[in-house]
């Protein structure tokens, strides 16, 4: 039976997007880290592009912050690709209306909840860095997320009395 | 739940084997073996309804209530 095409795609992408995941948390982290050895070559930069009048150490600050929530989005972004990628696993396999299915729809509404959270932070972060009157992007609030955040943990319940239901029908002749 | 599931005596006494039942039917001969042996769950009625009508019986000639360690003679 050749494999679906839908589901082959998906894990492709699914699998490319843990690996860049990882990658960008990687390079988050070094530059994190990076920053304090090279803290005066930034703040040299900083100055060549804002001027003198740039506090800054505040400003190193928030760009540490904005490294840091990156880090904390990467590690929040993990489990959501490592359990889709055991779903689609599932479903390939023909059987995914089990219960652990539901823990793992479960476990991607608690890294979503944490992404909105830090999503909250990283537009506390941007505030701050556009008070200092250094380019930023802008932010908005995302409501989708805060929506896809209740949707997951509804379908997890409905993954989970499903579960159940079909458990029940087992053995039923 | 201690119900016990009359299966084998009732194709004794009609003189009929597992895989007849099976193709009268038209249920597999691994569901009815389920059945036969008290391992299944629960019956639908369309089930019982047809080996009712393949072995001319009742319910009740085919399911009884038992108490909880007691083993008749098919599957509970």
């Amino acid at each position: 039976m050749s494999r679906d095409r839908v589901l082959w795609g998906a894990t492709g992408l699914l699998r490319l997007m843990l690996i860049l995941n990882i990658v960008c948390a990687a390079v988050f982290a070094l530059a994190l880290l990076l920053s304090w050895p090279m803290q005066d070559m930034l703040s040299a930069r900083l100055t060549h592009k804002y001027g003198g009048m740039l506090d800054l150490d505040q400003a190193v600050l928030a760009i540490r912050m904005m490294l840091f929530v990156g880090i904390a989005g990467g590690v929040a972004l993990h489990p959501i690709f490592s359990n889709l990628l055991r779903i689609v696993a599932t479903v390939e396999a023909g059987d995914p209306f089990v219960d652990d299915n539901a823990t793992r729809l479960a476990r991607i509404g608690w890294a979503l909840l944490a992404l909105q959270c830090l999503d909250l932070a990283f537009g506390g972060v941007v505030r701050w860095i556009s008070l200092l009157k250094l380019d930023v992007t802008s932010w908005t609030p995302s409501l989708g997320g805060w929506i896809a955040v209740v949707m997951i943990f509804v379908l997890a319940r409905v993954f989970r009395i499903g579960a159940r239901m079909r458990d029940d029908l087992a053995m039923t002749v | 739940m201690p119900v016990a599931v009359s299966l084998d005596a009732m194709l004794h006494a009609r003189r009929m084997t597992l895989t007849e039942l099976s193709e009268a039917v038209g249920i597999t001969l691994a569901n009815l073996s389920i059945l036969k042996t008290g391992k299944a769950k629960a019956i639908r009625f369309t089930t019982l309804e047809a080996i009712c009508r393949v072995l001319d019986c009742q319910p009740g000639d085919l399911l009884r209530v038992v108490d909880e360690g007691e083993r008749g003679e098919d599957g509970i």
